[in-house]
């Protein structure tokens, strides 16, 4: 016997559960799109994706949900969320979800067209979807087992005879489709390395069975060129748990004006597999709170669309935290949305060293810190970012760190073209010259490299292939190099882009020419300046004609622009490129600036790798990314501003104890970052703390390491990440800890003679009759930015009195903070 | 007497219709054999064997895998073959990552298990994809729906009959009129090599299933004499020759291997493999001491018939090697493929510059005595000579006659747009026939260049 008022109960929880789920009530109305299909051949269908729209604008998939009711069944048919033509008619289509409806016209036309399988529209995307051409497998430069395609299908004209031809033919057979050898591998019914990749009822397997079956034919002429892919829904869909998932629709565009769906042919990634997966039929299932985006390829066209997944969690509460500017509104904006609670703002001294290694690279003096954290007034901060701004430090630490990624070394533009190039670099910050400007004289630039220092951009990439790749890493955040030998696996960029963007900069010209005179060298010297000298300058110059062939094609290529196409023939294809990068409608040069500015500062871009903006590396907060570009463009590419901007954001100045213990709150800069401090600012604030400067060779005594145009080698930089610049990659710079720097902070030649000297901080303070309290107090304050706590003075003085030799203990005391992780980390 | 033929006539002719029957006992060879050819052995077999199971033989199906016994005759539900087989949890369902088994197959392994998983009338140890091969001998199609490459073709000793690979079978035209004479049903799918035995009315036939069988069968090509299924291989045979005294057959296939048989035991006499890729053709030389074979590798080597050693290896192609022949009047060798040249040379010389103990560094960098001959718009597919003359079919469509000893082009055949894929001639009547990968095949009369006719080989099909 059960008892009924616990029947009751269940009911209720069953009930109210299910309407929770539900949810009818509260939409508004349900879209339908397309809202009207034409089917001009019987080999069209359509995946219609249904939304449903609550009254607060929230939006919701009610594709697999909805009913599809045909109102002629002769001109139409559905079968589950699919429409298919069935007669040559226009009909209308009655979508029912939730209550609510919506209609699609269908217009079927030429219904008895006989349409065979397109080898270039459908069996290659086939191929890509089955993943049989991918870089790890057959679309490999020397293929697998024998079998090699073009990577993606960049190469249909190969593919075709590989498919049909070469090998006797043995991996297509016409007469018996589903006896090919490449689907019978595919299938693995016959012993194939890359497993299972086709199940006979995937539509990439009909395709490509219908297109032997049909005989292979051959459509590289007639096929019509792809020329758009359209995915739906945009980018920005919020889904909701327990809406989890969403449906794609992907519509190609072809030169003749026909559109069909390909979804069920398109390639689908998603760029975080731990917040969402997308199946080979275009559903996006969330799993993880958080931003995510999915690329979409059909053919060469890659589209990637970002969306947002949104989970409650439990006992959340959004406590409103103060915002300094529009920075703040748009990363509080979505961190509520996550669910996630920023950290506090941080302290002053955490604030103040923060700041100052940041735009200075140089850890503040001690009365700096004394009278910052004296001073009351609500604004000191930014007082104290607009101060440190102007500072020349900032101009030389912010232009060394231009000067890693434009490869500026003694070995490749010599000692005298290095300090020039490096010079100019940094003149360009302290003025704050335009970045647009910058970019612009740097890619335009021509002449002897010692007069005219920006032409040392073409010395320090030496050919080029060099300039193509790094002026695309630099400035449109876009790693082509792939693209060299095959269309880029994750992104749109093509082999003919690669070579179209070469042929921009072909026409460089790099002559050595005779150095100027010096006055009283030597006759040796002067006779050897006469000759075109590896160690002098370098003229660099643009001839009229270019040279980049296309290794596939062979054709002789013309300078391209990205998204315009043929540059303009009648100038230096270099302007062309320069003024399109540089025009406020790209959209490459200010993502890729703002981006970079803002990985300094926090420590990891919104895109991250920051020269690496790809489709599935969407930025982790797009409305961000997009505002700090737009306002850099509105004012002039102002660096400044946009640094400004950035550090007087609460976002910046948050606490690096994080509220959430969700591993991507740091995706979202929910909190500040700790991270080691960079090889030359480090170098310098052991130095500035133990008053025991380096000095450099061949540059004004005072000199910090953060302010040299190229820096000796020396073990210790290089311990810490110091890049080579061989590359024009910001991840040359390593940020890895590693045992080596361990050994060089515990015992290295940088710390010991400095600790050692005679004229060090320590000795100097002991010289001045300081007392051991005293000198702790300084030496906090110098290395942290604070005095020391009740309980590390105890500490530290008890050290020094046990230690019986005073100069020894004060010296260990500075040792360990020097090795403390309050040091040597950015916090 | 006619109640004890007809069951016979039916099981040579379609034995996998014994499989319809629901009662009797299930035949191991017909029945069980291919489903787990086609399902299980490309996971458990000579390529991979996942849990150290292997299934490419009756014995290997009942031993010991990690999992220990598989198969318990005649308890099917104790048997973890069919247990994975039957799951309903796709994840370790059986065949892995694939579509499960179909009920006919699942009942017909339930029921040989049951009736004891007894491996009737077969050799444990064979080779299960080779037995299916064997017994599993699908029809030609009736009408062809598309014509299929011509990838040999072959004059009949008397010059009046001409050999077409087909599928699934040979057939046999009157090269004057393009006239069909037979079709030789009961080949392998795919027929990549032809060679008529110089001796005896007997036709050589090489061939199989991409990258699944290799076979060689010999066929009185009369029309009424099922084949002779000489040997079968792992993958396709993509050559065969002759001896010139006709007592032998040599092979060359996908499967890296070239072998040599006893035409009258049927006897394998030797096995090379000393290739590292696919060997695409094969010939003997005048006295038969010796045999060439062209390889993917991008080498030819030859070797001495008696012994199988190595003589020689000819490093100057640089890119696959597609058809190799030897000339009866010089004993030279033209070997041609991807590189797109004739490449003549003296074995014997080679071998006395190339000198096999030498360094392997200064053999690749020798320059080694031979002539090449250029010209050729694409791939050569195939060499055929004859008395000093060398023709060639390419893939730019044309097939050349060149004089070995000049090198002269003397004449070109053919301007059709598709890839000439395979030539025979006939010396006698002066006669050319070029395949063609569109299907079509020429007749030309050599001395005057004439077409003497021209026909799709491809039964049902009209003409071009």
């Amino acid at each position: 016997m059960i008892c009924p008022r616990l029947i009751a109960i269940v009911w209720v929880i069953v009930v109210t559960s299910f309407t929770g789920l539900s949810k009818a009530e509260d939409l508004a109305r349900i879209e339908v799109y397309p809202a009207r299909v034409v089917f001009d051949s019987p080999r069209r269908e359509i995946h219609p994706i249904v939304t449903g729209f609550a009254d607060d604008g929230s939006t919701r998939d009610l594709t697999r949900t909805a009913r599809f009711t045909s109102g002629d069944p002769r001109v139409a048919v559905s079968a589950g969320h699919l429409i298919q033509p069935a007669g040559n008619g226009v009909t209308t289509v009655v979508v029912l979800a939730e209550g609510q409806t919506a209609t699609i016209e269908v217009v079927v036309d030429h219904f008895d067209r006989l349409e065979p399988v397109s080898f270039r529209n459908e069996a290659l995307a086939g191929l890509t979807k089955a993943g049989c051409n991918s870089g790890g497998c057959h679309g490999s430069p020397s293929g697998k087992g024998g079998f090699s395609l073009s990577m993606m299908g960049y190469d249909p004209v190969a593919d075709l005879r590989v498919l049909t031809r070469a090998s006797w033919s043995r991996r297509t057979n016409p007469i018996e489709p589903e006896a090919s050898l490449m689907l019978r591998k595919g299938t693995g019914r016959i012993a194939h390395g890359g497993g299972t990749r086709l199940h006979e009822t995937d539509p990439a397997f009909r395709l490509l069975r219908d297109w032997i079956g049909e005989g292979c034919g051959t459509d590289l002429d007639k096929a019509p060129a792809l020329v758009k892919v359209e995915v739906y829904p945009d980018s920005g869909r919020i889904l909701r748990e327990p809406n989890s998932s969403q449906q794609l629709l992907v519509l190609a565009h072809y030169a003749d004006g026909s559109t069909r769906d390909v979804t069920e042919i398109s390639s689908y990634t998603s760029s975080d597999e731990s917040v969402a997966t997308v199946g080979p039929d275009g559903r996006i299932v969330a799993k993880d709170r958080g931003e995510f985006a999915v690329s979409i390829r059909y053919l060469h066209e890659v589209v990637a669309r970002t969306f947002t997944f949104v989970k409650p969690v439990a006992g959340f509460v959004w406590l409103n935290p103060p915002r300094n500017n529009r920075v703040d509104d748009l990363v509080h904006g979505q961190l509520k949305l996550l669910g996630l609670l920023p950290s506090e703002t941080c302290s002053d001294s955490e604030f103040l060293r923060r700041v100052s290694l940041d735009v200075t690279g140089l850890l503040p003096e001690i009365d700096e810190t004394q009278s910052f954290l004296a001073d009351s007034s609500p604004d000191k901060r930014s007082r104290l970012i607009d101060k440190l701004l102007d500072r020349a430090e900032y101009a030389a630490y912010w232009g060394q760190r231009q000067a890693d990624l434009l490869r500026v070394t003694k070995e490749s533009l010599t000692e005298e073209g290095a300090r020039r190039y490096y010079d100019w670099i940094v003149e360009s910050v302290r003025a704050n010259q335009p970045f647009d400007r910058f970019v612009h004289d740097l890619l335009t630039s021509e002449g002897n490299t010692y007069d005219k220092p920006s032409a040392n951009y073409y010395r320090a990439a030496a050919d080029t292939n060099s300039v193509t790749e790094s002026t695309v890493q630099l400035f449109m955040g876009v790693r082509i190099g792939c693209a060299k030998c095959h269309n880029h696996p994750f992104d749109r960029w093509t082999q003919d882009n690669y070579y179209g963007i070469a042929a921009v900069f072909d026409r460089v010209t790099r002559d050595l020419i005779p150095a100027p005179p010096v006055e009283g060298e030597p006759k040796a010297a002067k006779k050897r300046r006469g000759k075109r000298d590896p160690d002098g300058p370098m003229m660099i110059k643009v001839a009229s004609t270019g040279t980049t062939i296309q290794p596939r094609t062979h054709q002789q290529m013309k300078p391209w622009l990205p998204l315009v196409g043929d540059a303009p023939s009648d100038q230096d294809a270099r302007k062309a490129f320069a003024d399109w990068l540089t025009s406020p409608e790209n959209p490459f040069l200010a993502r890729v600036a703002v981006n970079r500015i803002w990985a300094h500062l926090l420590g990891r871009g919104i895109v991250d790798p920051v020269d690496d903006f790809h489709s599935t590396n969407p930025p982790s907060n797009a409305a961000l990314l997009d505002y700090l570009a737009d306002d850099f463009v509105k004012n002039g590419c102002d660096r400044k501003r946009t640094l400004r901007l950035i550090l007087n954001s609460r976002t910046y100045q948050r606490s690096v104890a994080a509220k959430s213990s969700d591993p991507n709150e740091a995706r979202y800069f929910a909190s500040a970052q700790v991270r080691l401090i960079a090889a030359e600012p480090l170098f310098d604030a052991i130095g500035r703390v133990t008053e025991i400067q380096e000095s450099f060779r061949g540059v004004p005594k005072g000199t910090r390491a953060t302010q040299m145009p190229t820096l000796p080698r020396m073990e210790f930089l290089e311990a810490f990440g110091q890049p080579k610049r061989e590359t024009a990659c910001q991840c040359e710079r390593g940020s890895e800890p590693s045992l080596a720097q361990a050994l060089q902070l515990l015992n290295g030649p940088a710390i010991q003679k400095r600790l050692s000297d005679r004229d060090n901080r320590l000795n100097r303070l002991v010289r001045d009759g300081k007392s051991n309290r005293e000198i702790i107090e300084e030496c906090y304050l110098a290395a942290l930015c604070r005095p020391p706590t009740n309980s590390e003075l105890t500490r530290s003085l008890g050290y020094i009195d046990a230690a019986g030799d005073r100069n020894r203990g004060l010296e260990d005391v500075l040792w360990a903070i020097l090795n403390s992780k309050e040091f040597i980390f950015q916090h | 007497m006619v109640k004890f033929l007809l069951p016979v006539f039916i099981a040579v002719l379609t034995p996998a219709a014994l499989g319809n029957a629901d009662d009797g006992l299930v035949d191991f060879k017909t029945q069980v054999a291919p489903i787990v050819v086609e399902h299980c052995v490309a996971c458990h077999g000579p390529k991979k064997a996942f849990a150290n199971y292997r299934v490419d033989s009756y014995a290997r199906m009942m031993a010991d895998s990690d999992a220990g016994k598989n198969i318990e005759p005649g308890k099917p539900d104790d048997s973890l073959f069919l247990e994975l087989i039957v799951q309903a949890e796709p994840t370790g369902r059986m065949p892995k990552n694939s579509d499960p088994l179909s009920e006919r197959e699942i009942t017909t392994l339930r029921r040989w298990i049951e009736q004891g998983a007894k491996g009737q009338g077969i050799e444990p140890t064979a080779d299960l994809a080779g037995m299916v091969a064997r017994s599993n001998r699908p029809a030609a199609p009736v009408i062809y729906r598309t014509p299929v490459p011509i990838a040999t073709i072959a004059f009949n000793q008397s010059g009046e009959e001409l050999a077409v690979g087909g599928y699934h079978e040979v057939t046999v035209w009157d090269p004057s009129s393009g006239k069909l004479l037979r079709r030789l049903a009961g080949m392998a799918q795919r027929t990549q090599a032809l060679a008529y035995s110089p001796k005896a009315d007997l036709l050589a036939v090489a061939g199989g299933k991409p990258g699944e069988s290799g076979e060689l069968a010999l066929i009185v090509p009369d029309g009424q004499t099922p084949p002779r299924i000489l040997a079968t291989a792992s993958d396709l045979l993509l050559g065969v020759a002759f001896s010139p005294d006709g007592s032998m057959l040599a092979t060359a296939g996908a499967d890296r291997t070239v072998r040599t048989y006893d035409l009258a035991s049927g006897k394998e006499l030797l096995q090379l493999k000393q290739f590292a890729d696919w060997v695409t053709g094969i010939a003997f030389d005048r006295e038969g001491v010796s045999i060439a074979a062209s390889s993917s590798d991008k080498l030819v080597k030859v070797f001495e018939v008696r012994t199988g050693k190595l003589q020689t290896t000819y490093i100057l192609h640089n890119e696959p090697v597609l058809t190799v022949g030897f000339d009866c009047e010089s004993n030279k060798v033209v070997s041609a493929g991807v590189d797109r040249k004739l490449h003549v040379w003296d074995p014997k010389v080679i071998a006395a510059e190339d000198g096999t103990a030498a360094l392997l560094e200064d053999r690749f960098k020798k320059e080694l005595s031979s002539k090449t001959i250029e010209g050729f718009g694409d791939e050569i597919l195939d060499v055929v000579l004859s008395r000093g003359f060398v023709f060639s079919a390419s893939a730019d469509g044309k097939v050349r006659q060149h004089d070995l000893k000049t090198s002269n082009l003397l004449k070109t055949f053919g301007e059709s747009g598709d890839w000439a894929y395979s030539v025979a001639i006939d010396s006698e009547s002066k006669r050319l026939a070029v395949g063609g990968f569109d299907g079509s095949v020429r007749v030309y009369d050599i001395e005057t260049g004439r077409e003497i006719v021209h026909f799709l080989a491809a039964p049902g099909l009209d003409r071009p």
